[in-house]
């Protein structure tokens, strides 16, 4: 075999180029097998999820719709490792995480998955930055480089003069840009998002919507949102819709009706 | 994505002790009401410990300043029976180790009689309270018409020094016991024995009598008390947890591992415990002290106070609080340590 590169070679492999990005893409991130979760409250036994099977490619933007009570936080509280279903499996990479022990799983929610929450969550008693830091630190970064990358990263989300802001004082719009800012803490390879602009105005719905989606598409992290909100749905690789604990129906982005996406 | 992400999992991921200690004070802060509360609980225990003990202590303290005044006292009389008289006499008095009964035993002397004291002593304080200081014992011994030995506290038996051979009147006048009465005999010396270690011990042995009656109920008194400010923290502590469910659950979510929660509930709890005992072993201190001053007077209490088994007793009591409120803290990391992250999430509740 010769050494020097083939000039016709090196053409095939610019032709093929668009199909190994995809490859990326042809990865799975998030496998679920039929997974089942139920909660027994008092007396009767509550079915969350009665069985998804759910494939989330390495880089997709997928949504989770449906109605309240349908499943969605249980879900993706499976899918971020924080409960264990009471039948079926969870794969985060190839890795069954119910094979995880508690460090382990630590690990796996401080280093590979980034979460964003509703109600922010951030930690009260906290600066922005102390609670963008907090995570590298768990990831056992120093003081001074956590710092610099926090201050990096609120700045990018445009919160560079909040920094020393405890969340208290801050609007729920930068209070979730925050909370944007500590899920990309340790550059996760999957974002995990529940109803992240359900207590937010639209205007400041959408400028979320709009980092989730470049973080996407620049970074090629996988961002997996549960919503309400009909404008993710426009940004959306795949949307899922959840009916009774089961998967309804899996719309790509191509179907989704362009009159439904306009209703607010 | 980065290289960070290639790490695997086992690398060590302990939180700086500053960040943890920083995140509990915040903690401490928000909720500071509650706190407040708390720390009162163990203040409450800590300042019963600390009172109880250093009662204890002063008490055994005074009784034992009273017994050895009343012995001071006694010494001096005996001086006086067997002198006859105690004016216009002049006495040696040589006091190779003053123990804290010598000056009350000199002035007890100097009352009861127009005397002159001369003293030989290491001690300066005994000559300028009571009487004039000689530079040796034969300086001392000049003209005197007797010699006191007070070596309270000497424990080995020293020989009679070769000057006490000229004293006039040759009586020598033992208020320690450590000489060997046949030899002084055998110098041709009067020797009186006034004071013996015997008669102190039963002076001594009262006190302890007392004490030791009702100390048993007092016992599991403070054992109760220590533990319902244990149960206290415990009860406080679980609501925290309960109350910050969604924080613990945030933070489980975000990578802190098992070990931060347990740490921040334990170092929470040593803190109050810490304070708590602090407050308390003051507190303590002076409900101790008032009661005995009650007892005693304040100025006799302030002027003798048996300060290194206090100290001792208030680094018991510190070490105790603290170690109760550790304690305490062990349930209630445990249930943080159990509680399911996805509770975070729940925005109900």
């Amino acid at each position: 075999m010769s050494m020097s590169i083939d000039k016709s070679k090196l053409e095939a492999i610019r032709a093929k180029l668009p199909e190994l990005r995809d490859r990326r893409h042809s990865e799975n991130s998030v496998q679920t097998v039929d997974v089942t979760r139920q909660f027994q409250l008092g007396e009767n036994v509550i079915h969350a999820l009665r069985g998804v099977d759910l494939t989330v490619k390495r880089g997709e933007y997928t949504s989770l719709m449906g109605p309240s009570g349908t499943g969605k936080t249980t879900l993706f509280n499976m899918i971020g490792g924080l409960d264990k279903p009471t039948a079926g499996k969870v794969f985060i990479d190839g890795v069954d995480i119910a094979q995880l022990d508690p460090f382990e799983l630590a690990w796996l929610r401080c280093r590979k998955i980034g979460y964003i929450f509703q109600n922010f969550r951030l930690i009260p008693v906290m600066t922005a930055l102390e609670n963008v830091t907090l995570p590298m630190i768990f990831a056992g970064a120093k003081a001074d480089e956590a710092r610099d990358r926090g201050v990096d990263i609120l700045t990018k989300v445009g919160l560079g003069d909040r920094l020393k802001h405890k969340p208290g004082r801050m609007s729920g719009g930068q209070q979730q840009r925050v909370a944007v800012a500590r899920a990309l803490a340790n550059s996760p390879v999957i974002v995990l998002a529940d109803e992240p602009t359900g207590n937010l105005d639209t205007k400041t719905g959408e400028e979320i919507i709009e980092q989730l989606s470049v973080l996407c598409r620049e970074r090629g992290v996988t961002v997996i949102a549960a919503t309400h909100d009909h404008k993710m749905l426009s940004v959306s690789d795949r949307v899922i819709s959840l009916l009774d604990g089961r998967i309804e129906k899996i719309r790509m982005r191509e179907d989704i009706d362009i009159k439904v996406g306009s209703i607010r | 994505m980065s290289d960070q992400n290639n790490l695997v999992p086992g690398q060590t991921q302990s939180v700086p002790f500053s960040t943890v200690i920083s995140m509990v004070i915040g903690n401490v802060r928000s909720r500071i009401g509650r706190s407040v509360v708390t720390l009162f609980g163990v203040v409450l225990g800590a300042s019963f410990l600390m009172a109880a003990g250093t009662g204890d202590i002063l008490r055994a303290h005074f009784a034992q300043e009273e017994a050895d005044r009343l012995s001071a006292a006694t010494a001096a009389v005996n001086v006086l029976s067997e002198l006859g008289t105690l004016d216009g006499r002049t006495l040696a008095v040589w006091v190779a180790k003053p123990s804290r009964r010598t000056p009350w035993i000199l002035e007890n002397i100097n009352k009861l009689g127009d005397v002159k004291l001369q003293i030989y002593s290491p001690s300066s304080v005994l000559s300028k309270t009571v009487g004039n200081s000689a530079g040796d014992l034969a300086g001392a011994l000049a003209g005197a018409d007797a010699l006191i030995v007070c070596n309270d506290g000497v424990d080995d038996a020293a020989p009679l020094p070769a000057a006490v051979d000229g004293l006039p009147g040759q009586v020598v006048m033992d208020l320690s016991g450590v000489f060997d009465p046949e030899a002084l005999a055998a110098q041709g010396l009067r020797y009186r024995h006034l004071f013996g270690a015997g008669a102190l011990g039963e002076l001594e042995g009262m006190p302890s009598v007392k004490l030791a009656a009702g100390s048993g109920r007092r016992t599991w008194l403070i054992v109760i008390s220590l533990l319902v400010s244990g149960i206290g923290i415990a009860n406080a502590l679980l609501m925290s947890v309960t109350e910050r469910f969604r924080e613990i659950g945030t933070l489980k979510c975000i990578g802190a591992q098992n070990k931060l929660v347990v740490q921040m509930f334990t170092i929470e709890s040593a803190l109050q415990g810490l304070f708590g005992s602090v407050l308390g072993v003051v507190c303590g201190w002076l409900i101790a002290l008032t009661a005995s001053a009650f007892n005693i007077g304040w100025g006799v209490v302030w002027s003798n106070l048996p300060w290194p088994p206090v100290i001792q007793f208030a680094v018991i009591c510190l070490f105790v609080g603290i170690v109760v409120a550790m304690i305490a803290a062990i349930y209630p990391a445990a249930v943080a340590t159990r509680m399911v992250p996805a509770l975070a999430l729940r925005s109900e509740i």
